[in-house]
């Protein structure tokens, strides 16, 4: 009897043992190419292994063209050659390197791998940096009190050097020990003088954290350089499986566009996005076709202005930077809702405020319920975002429908 | 019509300009106010209608404090011709001479002005220029303009402060004339600031001789204007003769020599080297 | 009558005649100009069509299109009104401004007014603060630039107890205030988030886009009362002119009739300005441009500055109605064709109008 029961345990315990490895072997995303920027990774995914020797050696042979893979030339000499899979060897050790990298801009810039203890300048990249749990390399970040307490906590009161959200000052850097890098965001309004730092030995790390989905690629290339992939990787994998989720419902071949809805999106107070700007590639990623047609990333519809009268949508979506406080949801409201007031979209119930602080991904989770709740259901995004705060954030215990206005609607408000 | 000063005193800021000067005026007459530069002839004029007002005294028009007048009121009884004419505005001249109406009549003016300014115009020998703009004239015709703005102000008592200076002789005489023949027409007190001692001794009743800030002599031209009175108060050696019972004024100065020559060109024939000496 | 007499009161009416015409047409242009305006903008609405609209609304029939309704009557036709209160309040306060001060470059802003109602504006829209704590958005920037604009003019009128109020007094009192408040401005917006600052600059351009039935009473209220005093005092205005001291003998109180014409300007401006933002250059033009035609004299240029003024502004925004691909604040379409116009006039310009 005994035997019979230890032998069961031990098949049923090498059982959950063999399930377990087979689960840490995780998930490999596939479909997106050009993310992971770092130079070396020759097969253009999201993982720097042995699948790149593999692919730089096939082009060295000649059976794989150069031109197609912009990432195998890890050290930069212009050849693809035995030095670069050398070189990737040594990468794929996680060996201190130097290494090269595609920042937001598509500068090719090296930095030494891995980087140290970062200045953040910029709340979208401290946010990037809080997602993948780095919290450790922040020594310190820039002025302002837009960065959000409740959702970066300690990562809050980091040392300050500078007295602008979007500069470093180079003095303040230098007194604080251990700074190796400047991190920041693709905006260049960002570290305007980043050739001083340049100039001091001071990496400045521009990454794509605030437009779009690129700020997954950014994460990821984040990650790799900070030394801190595997969060990187579950984050990409949680914004991939926003996205798997949409495009299996309401993706590009999953509707015709007539049973589409229409949309317009807008920034700031009154800044109607145009072709050119994150929010029109959010509001299609979630669904629907956006009615603007103008190249500028936004126009603003004024006072007493016509123009986008003309315009139609079913749904206007309107981001603002509410933040995890307190708000005040009647004044919010009636401030930023008063200029769409003769939209159709706003007498039918249809003009929603949306929390620009949560990331981009999770933001295009709430859009994608707002157009369709009933293929996307109406609580995907509050769920998405909920799982975001747990796994990705350093806020304690939140809980996002009762303690977080992530939208506001006119049903929302009170009678 | 009565003018009445009593103790009256100013000063600008610290300085003093008239000390305690009584003068009571009755009845229409031409007062002609003569003295040196600075010695307070304009301050007294404008003292008279409220365009400064006195640090001590008291000036009465017909017997009411010219502080109880309201400024519209006493500009129907006071009337008054500046110096310059400098702040002469592109008006036409009717434009401009119609202003001197303004403290009579209601908002549009009416046609009477229009009769008024004609008359007045006409008088002064300038109704053809009417429709010109009032700086486009010389300065004579300028000071005509002026002149005939006050006279339209229809006054009891005209103030003028040296209302003929840019006028050649001719002119001088003319408008004289006809202030004084108004004193007798209209009854009004004619009361003229005047650098020419010899206009002023030709037509005035009354001269006020002023010397440092106050009254140094009164009374009618030959008893005022004498070779001791001129030498007091001008500091100007001169010689008086009478003519028709008025003085008229020779200045005496050393005569000073120097040889000069200009050559002139007449109607047709050049003169050949004519010498002038400068006279005194 | 004797021939000269009658003959010169033939050329007086001639005279008059020449100025009350010209009057007329730029009253005409104006009037022209707002019915045209209705048609203009970005959304297609026809001539027609537009006045359809307004008809049906007089006669109480329901809209057939709410849109269009709503662009015709709640949008374009308080802004038409507005533009031709706004720019004759403009017109006539810089013909009064520049005539009393006998100066070419005074226009309605000259108290200082643009300055005190921008820092208004700054201190509701950066700082949340209002003069009336219980107001907020519109009304509190209204509120405020109304009463802020109104403080450069106040300082001027407690200076003329210690000074006298010449023009030169005005003058400086006037600059040296805006300095002041120019100041506090810039400050405001250094620490100003990215969004209050654009606000605030797109409010102080000066825009017609806020004209609703709402306000426009008030704003006719202030243009009209503001008419009327400086008109009563277009008389007084020539004879200052001449002059202070023959003002005085005239009858005129130099020094109380340039501080009445003084509080007037400023109410009337500020009237204005807490609406509108500082629309410039029609005050400063428009008196030029007639006085081309008109002369100098104040009985006529005052109402006919206030008609080109008027008709200016409206014809401004309608251009600017439909400018680049939003339209555009009309403060800029004044400054873009201001300037040349400007210069041209000083081309033109009699100097002897100024000595």
């Amino acid at each position: 009897m005994a035997t019979i029961a230890i032998a069961s345990i031990l098949v049923v315990s090498g059982l959950g043992l063999v399930l377990l490895s087979q689960e840490s072997d995780g998930y490999r995303s596939t479909d997106f190419p050009e993310r992971l920027m770092i130079f070396g990774n020759a097969n253009n995914d999201d993982y720097l292994d042995e699948d790149d020797i593999t692919t730089l050696e096939k082009i060295i042979a000649g059976e794989l063209d150069a031109e197609d893979h912009p990432l195998a030339d890890a050290n930069q000499d212009g050849v693809i050659d035995q030095k670069d899979i050398d070189m990737v060897r040594k990468m794929i050790d996680r060996e201190p390197m130097e290494i090269y990298y595609l920042n937001a801009h598509g500068d090719v810039k090296s930095v030494q791998y891995p980087v140290g203890d970062v200045a953040v300048v910029g709340t979208g990249i401290m946010g990037a940096v809080m997602s993948i749990g780095a919290d450790e390399k922040v020594a310190a970040r820039s002025f302002g009190a837009t960065y959000d307490r409740t959702l970066i906590g300690d990562l809050y009161d980091v040392p300050i050097i500078s007295d602008s959200l979007f500069r470093a000052d180079v003095e303040l850097v230098s007194n604080i020990d251990g700074i190796t890098a400047i991190l920041t965001q693709e905006s260049t309004r960002y570290v305007q003088n980043a050739d001083v730092f340049e100039n001091a030995g001071i990496d400045v790390i521009r990454i794509a954290a605030t437009d779009g989905l690129d700020t997954i690629g950014g994460i990821l290339t984040l990650g790799y350089l900070l030394g801190f992939e595997e969060q990187a990787n579950e984050y990409v994998r949680f914004c991939d499986e926003i996205i798997s989720y949409i495009n299996d419902r309401v993706g590009p071949d999953m509707m015709a566009d007539d049973e589409r809805v229409t949309s317009l999106s807008v920034v700031m107070i009154n800044s109607v996005s145009g072709k050119d700007s994150a929010y029109f590639s959010a509001t299609q990623i979630a669904g629907s076709i956006n009615l603007a047609d103008w190249d500028d990333t936004t126009q603003r519809f004024q006072e007493g202005d016509e123009w986008l009268l003309s315009y139609d949508p079913d749904f206007i979506i309107h981001a603002r930077g509410i933040g995890y406080g307190d708000v005040d949801i009647q004044a919010t409201w009636d401030q930023y809702g008063q200029y769409f007031t003769e939209m159709r979209a706003y007498k039918e119930g249809n003009y929603h405020i949306l929390n620009g602080n949560p990331p981009v991904i999770v933001r295009i989770a709430y859009i994608a319920s707002i157009f369709y709740p009933d293929i996307i259901g109406e609580d995907f995004g509050d769920i998405k975002h909920q799982e975001f705060l747990d796994k990705f954030s350093n806020a304690d215990n939140l809980n996002v429908k009762e303690d977080v206005v992530s939208t506001i609607n006119v049903h929302m408000l009170a009678a | 019509m009565l003018i009445n000063i009593e103790g009256l005193e100013f000063a600008y800021k610290s300085t003093p300009v008239l000390n305690n000067i009584t003068l009571n005026v009755d009845g229409p007459q031409f007062i002609s106010i003569i003295g040196p530069n600075g010695v307070g002839k304009s301050t007294l004029i404008h003292c008279l209608n409220k365009i400064l007002s006195p640090t001590k005294g008291v000036v009465s028009i017909d017997g009411k404090n010219v502080n109880d007048y309201t400024l519209k009121e006493l500009a129907k009884k006071v009337g008054y011709v500046p110096y310059t004419s400098t702040d002469i505005f592109p008006l036409t001249v009717v434009d401009t001479v119609l202003m001197g109406r303004h403290p009579h009549s209601r908002w549009k003016s009416i046609d009477n002005d229009l009769e008024i300014v004609y008359d007045t115009l006409k008088l002064m020998k300038i109704e053809h220029l009417a429709m010109r703009s009032s700086d486009e004239l010389s300065a004579g015709q300028k000071q005509k303009v002026i002149l005939s703005r006050g006279l339209v102000q229809q006054p009891r008592i005209l103030l003028l402060d040296e209302p003929t200076s840019n006028l050649d002789i001719k002119h001088q005489m003319e408008v004289t004339r006809i202030l004084k023949g108004l004193c007798k027409e209209k009854g009004i007190i004619v009361v003229m600031i005047s650098h020419d001692l010899n206009i002023a001794a030709k037509y005035a009743d009354q001269i006020i001789m002023m010397h440092e800030g106050g009254i140094f002599a009164v009374g009618s031209p030959a008893d005022v204007i004498t070779e001791k009175n001129i030498k007091v108060v001008y500091e100007v050696e001169s010689k008086i003769i009478i003519d028709e019972g008025r003085p008229h004024i020779i200045l005496r100065d050393e005569p000073v020599e120097i040889d000069g020559s200009i050559d002139v060109e007449f109607k047709g024939r050049t003169e050949s080297r004519t010498s002038i000496t400068t006279p005194v | 009558m004797e021939v000269g007499l009658s003959s010169l009161k033939e050329d007086y009416r001639i005279y008059i005649l020449r100025k009350t015409v010209f009057m007329i047409a730029c009253i005409s242009v104006a009037l022209l100009a707002l019915g045209l305006s209705v048609s203009f903008g970005k959304y297609e609405i026809g001539f027609f069509e537009s006045y359809g609209i307004i008809i049906d609304h007089l006669r109480g029939i329901e809209p057939a299109d709410e849109m269009k309704h709503y662009i015709v009557w709640e949008l374009r036709l308080p802004r038409a009104i507005m533009a031709i209160a706004v720019g004759a309040g403009l017109g006539i306060g810089g013909a009064a401004m520049q005539s009393m001060l006998r100066n070419p470059l005074a226009d309605p802003y000259t108290t200082g007014v643009a300055s005190g109602a921008s820092l208004g504006a700054a201190v509701a829209i950066i700082l949340g603060i209002c003069l009336i704590p219980s107001l907020t958005g519109q009304y509190a920037i209204v509120v405020n630039a109304f009463f802020f604009s109104l403080i450069p003019a106040t300082i001027i009128v407690l200076i003329s107890k210690y000074k006298k109020t010449t023009p030169t007094m005005i003058i400086l009192a006037g600059i040296g205030v805006m300095y002041i408040f120019s100041a506090t401005t810039s400050l405001l917006m250094l620490i100003a988030e990215p969004d209050s600052l654009a606000e605030v600059y797109i409010w102080t351009v000066g825009s017609l886009g806020r004209a609703s039935w709402e306000n426009i009473p008030l704003v006719i209220t202030f243009v009209i009362i503001g008419i009327i005093i400086i008109q009563t005092n277009s008389r007084n205005l020539n004879i200052l002119a001449m002059g202070d001291k023959n003002a005085i003998s005239l009858g005129v109180n130099a020094l109380r009739t340039r501080l009445t014409l003084l509080v007037t300007i400023a109410f009337l401006t500020a009237g204005i300005v807490s609406f509108t933002g500082t629309i410039g250059f029609v005050g400063l033009i428009a008196p030029h441009i007639v006085r081309i035609f008109l002369g100098s004299d104040n009985r006529y240029l005052v109402p006919a500055s206030a008609a080109l003024g008027a008709a200016l502004l409206i014809v401004a925004d309608c251009i600017a109605k439909e400018a680049g691909a939003t339209g555009l604040p009309v403060g800029v379409i004044t400054a873009i064709i201001g300037g040349p116009i400007f210069l041209m006039i000083l081309l033109k310009m009699r100097s002897k109008a100024w000595n």
